[in-house]
């Protein structure tokens, strides 16, 4: 019955098949010499002292056995460290414990009025519930069970009630430039398509001519000579162009203060298509399109209302009398965190901070809340928490500060908790998934479980190494102030976790 | 802009400005930060000198002991990353050095770079030109055509300068404008803010749009006071004066008045806390909001707008109007929305332009001042833009401004690979130098054509800038003269020490990764510093 498909969405990034031979890190192994700990200490030593790429830059170490938290190595192990995304340790950590690995969000289509002869007389709310992976699949199984429940009409149209947490935004110091970009989405109680719109460019039919773009779940794409004046909808401009064959790729995307977006750059002739995500400003007009555009498809007529495309739709509470006529949950969280930790996804870890944040109703899940809820944990944990400073959830914020030691605090907690499993299934590992996939070599291949973080100027990465004699080892590195180049530093976690792991 | 960089941006220092106003409807008494830079004071204290007697060994190694000691014992230091450097101004020679080598975040001690690169490039007595023009015939007083505003990238033009171009005007005998009126930024490139800046700051007067077309340093200048009784609505006042706003721009409150202002503010108990902030609307307007307690002292707070093209060009048609000169509906806003920028540019100079008015800045020698006393980061990403037009011609981009710098730092013989300049200000969290750097640049001035220019321009502790206040009290206190930097977790000081029997000491105390009291750091820093003083 549908004219069109819905759109299903990219391919997950995480697949958690991956790895599960991997064998975990244990327990089991020879006890440290003291011998060895000074051999281990002598050669991080010169690997983080004599690295070029360490030339002018911050850098703090603590290393421990996991068995009894013996420090193997430790250097600046209680300077403060801005974590990048290690500090996505924290937020799952403390959600795995709160929460529960098998919590789950759930997500409520409700009637706001009488359902009369298939019309639905009033408004679709859908009541956000803080489900980070709502998809255009979800809106199209949500318009096929409301077509199958015969409502054939919405007079009002859809509103969006997303009073679960404190209304969208960003995180405190993330950067103008940064805001096109999928990694920086805007956050809120409403997460669809993670708030990204998928864009796919593909090169021109010569060189010289503008690049084609299309655009899914829904299509934003306005006239190259857009003036680009205020839209609440998303925007794409193509300013893209193709270059000749074998050309370097340059494609970028460029945000106008009114929230368009620009793709410029070239792409080569000869190239695939490529798959560009854009974070939309808005996120409740853009699941209001795609919803409304699901509804079509399953052909039920959808009123104004007061959500009109081009205005900013109605965001309002659903009355405690609507019913629900859809309901949907997410994968529990054990997974969630997986989804987090692996690519590192910063929607993810700012929503779970804001759930953290959900008191008895109606307080709201504020990230000020999500942050005291964290606070508290680590205090617990032993951490001097006015030592540090906590601005966001993903490690995105160049405000955000937690030491070495802290870090190493928190996997210590995990490794002798009952998340144990969860977290080493969860995390990415050298060699094998995760940010951590490219790290293939020899040495560390499948024996490092880790958590990366990456920000200008900022390198690190906190979790367990299994060595060849002596367990596991439970460590954080954290770099800062370094100007060299990526692949530098990359060299100089690579030696750093084969020291470890050689031991 | 660099494709899926991940990346920081920051401040948090005085997140407004709030200057209490002695009385709401005499505006001009709140004054806007650059203007409160008063460059006679601090005039008859000495200034740091060469001459003095050599540091002997014993003399350093004492300094060390009690420097080490005084660090070591700031517990509330903690984790932080200290970094500090000090020589003797005469020959280098080291007195002090802890992570010398280090990069840290210099916040806005970097705008010791800007300066000092562009007293370099575009010598003291350099100056930015303003100049409103015309080509079009006037017949019977009536302009046939454009009146253009050739902007010359000057953030310190203000309404006063606007006013005179408007009569200006009207004593050329224009009585009507056919228009349309003309904003040329093309001085400048078109990226507004620097890389990495916090999207959380954009609304304050600290983090200014940067244009080839400015005015009043971008920003507006609002006064709030509270209304007569408990939950009445607050008053609002502000400064310049704009024309109202026939065609509300698209997207925006139907409530947007002739600034672009939503008033959301309400009067609260006598007691009540003032939380009175501002953001921006999606579509550019300014909405302040919160609580002005009953019976207090108005709140006057600069915001930062949006376009200054726009602003200008409300601004200027306001001035006309108030002398006589009428433009016509065809000359009312080419910018469709509050975010404009001027999109064409006009040839300099036209057939037959005629210059109707003109203005120059302050030199460069005043304007240095005017950017390090408040630390003005308007003023460095503008210097920045104006070393590269000076060097390649317009439009300035800071790309080739921090290309300029680069060179000029190898030249003296920093190791440019190890740093990173990404803004003029030091606002950006990703700009890293060490404070062996630091000292080069400031050891260049010291030593170069423009010593006294540097030392006029620079904050005075206890006496002026951003180091008034500071030092009180210590052997510190007046010996001083140096550029402070504060973001979050970021505290700096970079400059020269007048020493009682050595002559003078240059030095860089730079402090990132810091989550204790201010207060604390600095009387620590103070005390170092006074322990150079008085040796």
């Amino acid at each position: 019955m549908c004219g069109l498909l819905a759109w299903q969405g990219p391919a997950r990034a995480v697949d958690r098949t991956v790895g599960a031979d991997v064998p975990k890190p244990t327990a089991s192994g020879a006890p440290w010499t003291d011998h060895e700990v000074a051999a281990l200490g002598a050669n991080l030593d010169l690997t983080l002292m004599g690295a070029a790429a360490l030339h002018g830059a911050h850098v703090g170490v603590e290393a421990v056995d996991a068995r009894d938290g013996h420090v193997l190595y430790a250097r600046g192990e209680d300077a403060a460290f801005p974590p990048a995304s290690t500090l996505k340790l924290l937020v799952g950590s403390v959600a795995l414990e709160k929460l529960g690995p098998e919590f789950r969000f759930t997500t409520d289509a409700l009637a706001d009025g009488e359902v009369a002869g298939g019309v639905l007389q009033g408004t679709l709310v859908l009541r956000a519930g803080g489900d980070p992976f709502l998809r255009a699949a979800d809106f199209d199984d949500l318009a096929a069970q409301l077509a199958a429940q015969g409502v054939h009409a919405i007079r009002d149209g859809v509103a969006f009630d997303l009073g679960r947490y404190e209304p969208p935004g960003y995180g405190r110091g993330w950067a103008w430039d940064d805001a096109p970009y999928a990694f920086q989405p805007v956050v809120g109680a409403l997460a669809f398509e993670e708030n990204v719109l998928h864009l796919t460019v593909t090169p021109g039919t010569l060189a010289g001519a503008p690049a084609t773009i299309t655009s899914a779940p829904i299509d934003a794409l306005a006239a190259p000579n857009d003036p680009c004046t205020f839209s609440a909808a998303p925007s794409v401009v193509t300013a893209a162009a193709t270059d000749v064959a074998g050309a370097k790729d340059t494609l970028d995307l460029e945000r106008t203060p009114l929230g368009c977006t620009r793709v410029v750059g070239s792409i080569a002739l000869d190239a695939k298509p490529e798959a560009l995500d854009v974070a939309v400003p808005f996120p409740t007009t853009y699941a209001a399109l795609a919803l409304r555009e699901a509804l079509r498809r399953h052909e039920i007529t959808v009123g104004m209302g007061s959500s009109d495309a081009q205005a900013v739709p109605l965001e309002r509470a659903a009355p405690a009398s609507a019913s629900v006529l859809w309901s949907h949950r997410s994968e529990p969280l054990g997974e969630i965190v997986a989804d987090m930790w692996m690519p590192s996804d910063n929607l993810v870890a700012e929503m779970l901070a804001r759930e953290l944040g959900v008191g008895a109703p109606p307080a709201q899940g504020t990230l000020a809340r999500g942050i005291a809820t964290e606070t508290a944990w680590l205090r617990g944990l032993g951490v001097d928490t006015g030592a540090i400073a906590l601005a966001d959830a993903s490690g995105l914020s160049p405000y955000d500060r937690i030491t070495p030691h802290d870090l190493v605090a928190i996997l210590e907690h995990d490794w002798d908790g009952p998340q144990h499993d969860l977290v080493l299934d969860d995390l990415p590992i050298a060699g094998v998934r995760g940010t951590l996939a490219s790290m293939d070599d020899d040495d560390v291949k499948g024996r490092v479980f880790a958590k990366t973080g990456t920000l200008t100027h900022v390198s690190t990465l906190a979790g367990y190494a299994a060595t060849r004699q002596h367990g596991t080892v439970i460590f954080a590195l954290m770099i800062d102030d370094a100007v060299a180049d990526g692949d530098a530093l990359r060299d100089v976690r690579v030696r750093f976790l084969s020291q470890l792991v050689q031991s | 802009m660099r494709r899926g960089r991940y990346r920081d941006g920051v401040i948090t220092v005085n997140r407004i400005a709030r200057h209490a106003c002695a009385v709401l409807a005499a505006a001009s008494l709140c004054a806007a930060p650059a203007l409160a830079v008063d460059r006679s004071l601090g005039a008859d204290v000495p200034k740091p000198q060469p001459a003095g007697a050599p540091w002997t060994d014993a003399q350093v190694a004492a300094l060390h002991t009690d420097v080490d000691a005084m660090l070591r014992e700031a517990a509330f230091l903690r984790g932080a990353h200290v970094g500090i450097y000090a020589i003797d101004a005469r020959d280098g020679h080291v007195l002090y050095a802890r992570n010398a080598d280090d990069a840290f975040q210099p916040a806005s001690t970097f705008k010791t770079l800007v300066g000092s690169a562009a007293l370099r490039k575009l010598g003291p007595q350099w100056r930015m030109h303003t100049a409103l023009t015309t080509t079009a015939p006037v017949e019977n007083g009536r302009l046939e055509g454009a009146l253009v505003l050739r902007g010359g990238g000057d953030p310190l033009l203000r309404a006063s300068d606007l006013d005179a171009a408007a009569a200006a005007v009207a004593a050329a005998g224009i009585r009507s404008i056919d228009g349309p009126l003309l904003i040329d930024d093309s001085r400048f490139d078109q990226q507004r803010y620097g890389d990495g800046w916090s999207v959380d700051d954009l609304p304050y007067y600290y983090a200014p749009v940067v244009s080839g077309m400015m005015l009043e340093d971008d920003v507006v200048h609002l006064h709030v006071a509270p209304g007569p009784a408990v939950g009445a609505r607050a008053q609002l006042a502000w400064e310049p004066s704009a024309g109202a706003d026939e065609r509300p721009p698209a997207g925006c409150p139907a409530a947007a008045n002739g600034a672009h202002l939503v008033d959301e503010v309400v009067t609260g108990a006598a007691d009540a806390k003032d939380t009175v902030d501002l953001r921006r609307a999606p579509c550019g307007v300014i909405r302040l909001s919160g609580t002005i307690p009953l019976g207090a002292k108005p709140d006057a707070i600069d915001a930062a707008v949006p376009s200054p093209e726009r602003y200008v060009e409300d601004v200027l048609g306001a001035a006309l109007g108030a002398h006589g000169v009428t433009l016509s509906a065809a000359a009312a806003s080419a910018f469709p929305s509050l975010y404009g920028a001027a999109t064409t540019t006009v040839p300099w100079p036209g057939a037959n332009e005629r210059v109707l008015w003109s203005h120059d800045s302050e030199p460069l020698s005043d304007i240095l001042a005017d950017m390090w006393f408040p630390s003005d980061n308007l003023i460095a990403e503008t210097l920045l833009k104006q070393i590269a037009a000076d060097d390649a011609g317009a439009p300035g981009t800071d790309a080739h401004g921090i290309a300029w710098e680069l060179g000029w730092l190898g030249s003296l013989g920093i190791d440019t690979g190890a740093i990173s300049i990404d803004d003029g200000s030091g606002l950006s969290a990703y700009d890293r130098v060490t404070p062996r750097d630091l000292v080069t640049i400031l050891t260049a001035d010291w030593n170069g054509p423009n010593r006294d220019v540097v030392l006029d321009d620079l904050p005075l502790a206890g006496v002026r800038g951003t180091l008034r206040r500071s030092f009180i009290g210590m052997p510190a206190e007046k010996h001083v003269f140096g550029k402070t930097g504060s973001i979050s977790h970021v505290a700096t000081l970079v400059g020269y020490a007048a020493t009682h029997t050595h002559g003078t000491v240059i030095f860089a105390f730079q402090v990132d990764d810091f989550v204790g009291s201010r207060t604390a750091l600095n009387d620590l820093r103070g005390r170092v510093i006074s322990r150079f003083v008085v040796q």
